[in-house]
């Protein structure tokens, strides 16, 4: 008969196995929010590991994400191919302003094709002075994401896959996968998002209604997700 | 030699084709088109550059026809000055001074002082190049002497070949007066004198030649026997940090580039090392067998001597470069150098600086260096010139509170805004309504509006009407950042334009 120890015991080995786990526990940013980031198996997201972000959202995330991260030393370096830039629009510094992201540690890496952002994102990730990757792409292959995540774990800094297109489930060597889409809510006016962490990495998935605080540059969760509409879970689906 | 001729042959035989002969090229002259060059048979046949084209039809009704393209001729000499660089890194393209830039009397001049013997001796060097020479189809007359002007006259007078000491005074003297290049009325003049021979005009006295001919004869033959030294002006100042390999059998493996590379970097590391400074541009240059040119380039953020850094900026080109059928040669140089002192290297503090300038130095290597830039900001309220990118190592980076903060701006900018049909139930309103593909949506929540006007002292930034920024959110939730052109009570309606979306 299991109790409660075992249970933990494990889980920790499980997750040690599955590459996620303790490694990463020790050099994790929080997210601002305590429920988020007691539900994270690290305690918070971890550094020198990839996450993916999806959703219409995605940008507002990643920039909210990186801005996280660059709470430490480093530079961020955000790469992206000109063609995706030119139908997504460019990188915005009074935007960037606005998510606590100082665009004098920002470096803009414009790529001409995917594979030449892989590229840039994987020296970027190896480098001891960066803080924090932004790759901007449309699907990326299994390996692609290991050589990533292992550059991560080299370098040091974090990797934020933004993804843009169509939603995809396949196998991915990322830490994390979520899914930002706007939440919409009884107040119009309160421009919630719908957090969804539909993978994990030793951890069970789950989704949050949040706010991201512009003044205190971090995330707040403002209500539970159990009672969000079915059309909502549909939505973060699709 | 006939440059232009052997252009053109060289570049035929290259497709496969033969030319026609007899063959000239004509340009248009002061009288109608002249002969600017004929080949051989026309030669035989009487023609001469000069001669009008009219005159030469008649002559031989035969000849072939081609318009003469001196820019054509001109890229094929610096190509080929370009190319002796593996010789010597001082290499002048020499144009007739005493008239017009001539493709007739052009000439390559190469400071060969203290090079020759790496290429086994001066005679040996000259079979090198006339080897390549004809290899490329080209016409060639080559002398190396004590003086660049001697040199000059031997090849395109006398025998050629290599001219040095007591029997140069003596060959030289032997030359006709054509070779003090005085240009055609003083050359015509001095033959019609009788004076034929450099050497008939040696033994005048100095005086009555400054006085008939002012002190241009002079000048001249102090020049060809080597009293005083000719202008020299290489084609590029040589770099002072330079270092150099060559083979005789070509390599063309990567690897073996890569280990050459090495080599010449840790050679010019050393150099560096002894003058205090670190590079901050390079230069690879490959000698390609079939006598074409292939360059590297590699810039550093900062001041670098760092061979292990360099070696890895240079790979990452090395991979795409086509080197034809090997290398024969290769030469590193430093074109752009600054201080580094020994203490800046190791300085333990200034390490993510450091790494931070390395990596930007790799990404810029192989995605060129434009691709890599840091956002900085801009003197302005239109938000099209609000940012501007800056190179990310050397420029300094503007203050966070630069950036115009507290007003709404989104994450990413459209480059151009994009037309939308949007409807605002009151003028100067926000919108209440969303028209996109083709069905309408009501807005979940707007605010604003932000008046911006337009910057009327730029000139590059046409834009004549006011805009009033809103920040909307659609039915879907997403935020969006919407202006109005122009106002309801002016005679044009306003047009709306979505210019960016926020998170």
């Amino acid at each position: 008969m299991a109790d409660a120890s075992t249970l933990a015991a494990l889980r920790a080995r499980i997750r040690s196995l599955d590459g996620g786990g303790a490694r990463f526990g020790a050099r994790r940013s929080s997210l601002g929010d305590a429920a988020i980031d007691a539900h994270l198996p690290w305690g918070g997201l971890p550094r020198a590991a990839l996450h993916e972000i999806g959703g219409g959202l995605a940008s507002g995330l990643a920039a909210a994400l990186a801005s996280r991260f660059l709470r430490a030393a480093g530079t961020l370096v955000w790469c992206a191919d000109a063609a995706l830039a030119a139908r997504q629009g460019a990188l915005y510094a009074p935007g960037l302003v606005r998510f606590g992201i100082d665009p004098a540690r920002l470096i803009l890496v414009r790529c001409r094709r995917a594979t030449e952002t892989l590229w840039a994102a994987h020296e970027a990730l190896r480098s001891p002075a960066v803080a924090c990757v932004v790759a901007e792409i449309e699907g990326l292959d299994l390996l692609a994401g290991r050589r990533l995540q292992l550059a991560a774990e080299a370098g040091g800094a974090a990797g934020l896959l933004l993804r843009f297109g169509r939603a995809d489930t396949a196998p991915s060597a990322a830490v994390t996968r979520w899914r930002a889409v706007p939440f919409l809510g009884d107040d119009p006016g309160a421009r919630l998002w719908l957090l969804d962490l539909w993978r994990v990495k030793g951890g069970v998935p789950a989704s949050w209604v949040v706010g991201w605080d512009e003044k205190t540059l971090s995330f707040a969760a403002v209500r539970e997700p159990a009672d969000r509409p079915a059309a909502q879970r549909r939505r973060a689906a699709g | 030699m006939n440059l232009p001729i052997d252009r053109l042959r060289s570049a035929a035989a290259r497709r496969g084709e033969r030319l026609p002969e007899p063959l000239a090229l004509h340009a248009p002259g002061a009288r109608g088109q002249v002969l600017t060059a004929v080949d051989v048979a026309a030669a035989a046949a009487g023609l001469a550059p000069g001669l009008r084209l009219a005159d030469a039809r008649a002559i031989l009704p035969e000849l072939a026809l081609a318009p003469a393209a001196p820019l054509a001729d001109r890229r094929l000499l610096e190509g080929l000055a370009t190319a002796c660089l593996c010789y010597t890194p001082s290499v002048a393209l020499d144009d007739d001074p005493g008239g017009e830039p001539d493709s007739e009397t052009a000439a390559l001049l190469l400071d060969i002082t203290g090079s020759a013997h790496l290429f086994g001796g001066e005679q040996r060097l000259l079979d090198r190049i006339a080897r390549r020479l004809d290899r490329l189809g080209l016409g060639h007359r080559l002398a190396v002497a004590d003086g660049a002007m001697a040199a000059w006259a031997w090849a395109r007078y006398g025998d050629g070949g290599v001219l040095r000491g007591e029997a140069a005074k003596e060959a030289l003297a032997r030359l006709p007066v054509q070779a003090l290049r005085l240009g055609p009325e003083t050359t015509t003049t001095l033959v019609r004198l009788g004076l034929r021979r450099v050497g008939q005009l040696r033994t005048l006295p100095q005086r009555a030649l400054v006085r008939r001919f002012g002190r241009a004869p002079v000048l001249a033959l102090e020049r060809l026997m080597g009293v005083t030294e000719a202008p020299f002006t290489p084609l590029r100042e040589p770099p002072r940090h330079a270092a150099g390999l060559a083979w005789v059998e070509p390599i063309g493996r990567t690897e073996d580039i890569r280990a050459a590379v090495l080599d010449l970097l840790e050679r010019l590391g050393r150099e560096l090392e002894r003058a205090v400074a670190g590079a901050r541009r390079l230069e690879l240059l490959l000698f390609r067998v079939d006598g074409e040119l292939a360059r590297l380039t590699v810039r550093t953020g900062r001041p670098s001597r760092d061979t292990a850094h360099l070696l890895e900026l240079f790979e990452l080109q090395l991979d795409g470069l086509d080197i034809g059928f090997g290398i024969e040669s290769l030469r590193l140089e430093v074109t752009e150098a600054a201080p580094l002192t020994a203490r800046q290297v190791d300085l333990a503090q200034d390490q993510d600086v450091a790494e931070l300038a390395r990596l930007v130095d790799q990404l810029q290597a192989r995605l060129g260096p434009a691709a890599v830039r840091r956002l900085v900001p801009a003197a302005s309220h239109w938000p099209e010139h609000a940012q501007s990118v800056a190179d990310p190592v050397g420029a300094e980076p503007g203050a966070s509170d630069a950036w115009l903060a507290g007003q709404p701006r989104p994450l990413r900018l459209l480059a151009r805004p994009a037309s939308i049909e949007a409807m605002a139930p009151v003028p100067d309103g926000p919108p209440l309504l969303l028209r996109r593909r083709g069905r309408s949506e009501p807005v979940r929540c707007a605010s604003g509006p932000e008046r911006l006007e337009p910057e009327w002292w730029r000139t590059d930034n046409p834009a004549p009407r006011p805009r009033d920024y809103y920040r909307v959110t659609d039915a879907g939730g997403v935020d969006l950042w919407l202006y109005r052109e122009g106002r309801y009570d002016e005679a044009e309606p306003p047009t709306w334009h979505l210019h960016g979306t926020f998170g």
